[in-house]
């Protein structure tokens, strides 16, 4: 292979790993909250990543990523919680498949018609996550002499990743809402908190196979914590819930 | 929207988003964060803090809220029964 070719190869690897936890988080908010509100956002953020890319070039590799990690992780793993914690009580109540409350369709949109939490997740996701892209690119490409090989990797990587997520959205949209705020709120926490200790200087025993692994130990810790409540919850009080 | 009513939004937006309905997480998750960093900055590799402890708050906080949950479940139903008149509450 040609030095172009292992530039490429690298680039597109390293930045696919990347990609799919921002089209994993996209694809996930977009079918638990709102399409329109989540693609705003990421827009949003390929527009804001845009800039500073074209207007820092290969100074890119000056911005700390490590504040932007532990900002980024601490919110994904706080709001996470909050999903996780949810779909843990509904899935209690109602089970796995029959949740439709009114509440899904009440907090979404502001008046301006804007779901801003699907906005926030979703640009912050794309953020990011493209920022760890382009630093990858700017850091193989200059390395290796061979930038623009490396951006049409890292380019082809998000276009790739993010066609396989639009292909499987609908599918994804159509698991029960409650089935899916447990796991889109399972890998939220993950997610954050992979990146907010990544951030603090933590070194994970995997690196990033250590999401995996973070993301069966909060499914485990759901399933045991749907069953204390299922056992703790009174017939009087679930009336209350659903 | 006007301009004084805009940061109170956002501001209330903040607080849901970060905070959400049990401050108690959002604390103890902040401060296992910053134990981390300082753990991490006297050689401690201590990945093992946070995720034991955000399973833990969650349990805490799904105990907290079923507790609150059973006392206004409490309250409601000793309203309701002050609400009824005499004659039908007191009927067999």
């Amino acid at each position: 292979m040609t030095g172009a070719g292992i530039v490429f190869l690298t680039t597109f690897l390293a930045s696919t790993v990347e990609a799919i936890e921002m089209v994993t988080i996209v694809v996930g908010v977009g079918a638990t909250r709102s399409w329109r509100s989540t693609l705003l956002g990421a827009a949003a953020g390929f527009a804001i990543l845009a800039v500073v890319v074209v207007g820092l070039g290969a100074a890119l590799s000056a911005i700390p990523i490590a504040p932007l990690r532990v900002l980024v992780g601490a919110l994904l793993l706080l709001f996470g919680l909050q999903w996780f914690r949810k779909g843990i009580v509904r899935a209690a109540a109602n089970g796995l498949a029959g949740y439709q409350s009114h509440e899904a369709h009440d907090e979404r949109r502001s008046s301006t018609g804007v779901d801003w939490t699907a906005f926030t997740l979703s640009f912050k996701g794309v953020v990011l996550e493209g920022l760890e892209i382009a630093l990858i690119v700017v850091s193989f490409g200059v390395n290796a002499g061979q930038l623009g090989t490396a951006i049409f990797a890292g380019a082809g990587a998000v276009v790739v990743i993010g066609a396989i997520g639009l292909a499987v959205s609908p599918t994804v949209s159509r698991i029960p809402r409650s089935l899916l705020q447990l796991v889109v709120g399972t890998m939220l926490t993950s997610f954050g908190t992979f990146w907010a200790l990544e951030g603090l200087g933590v070194s994970w025993p995997q690196s990033d196979l250590d999401i995996a692994a973070l993301l069966a130990f909060y499914a485990v810790a759901a399933a045991a914590l749907i069953e204390r409540e299922r056992r703790g919850t009174s017939p009087a009080l679930k009336g209350v819930r659903s | 929207m006007n301009l004084v009513r805009l940061p109170v939004a956002v501001g209330r937006f903040l607080y849901g988003f970060v905070v959400g309905d049990d401050w108690t997480v959002a604390v103890v998750i902040v401060l296992a964060l910053a134990l981390t960093g300082l753990l991490v900055s006297i050689g401690i590799d201590a990945w093992w803090l946070v995720p034991p402890l955000a399973v833990v708050m969650t349990g805490i906080a799904l105990w907290r809220r079923e507790h609150k949950g059973m006392n206004q479940l409490a309250v409601h139903s000793q309203s309701e029964v002050a609400r009824q008149p005499r004659s039908s509450a007191s009927a067999p």
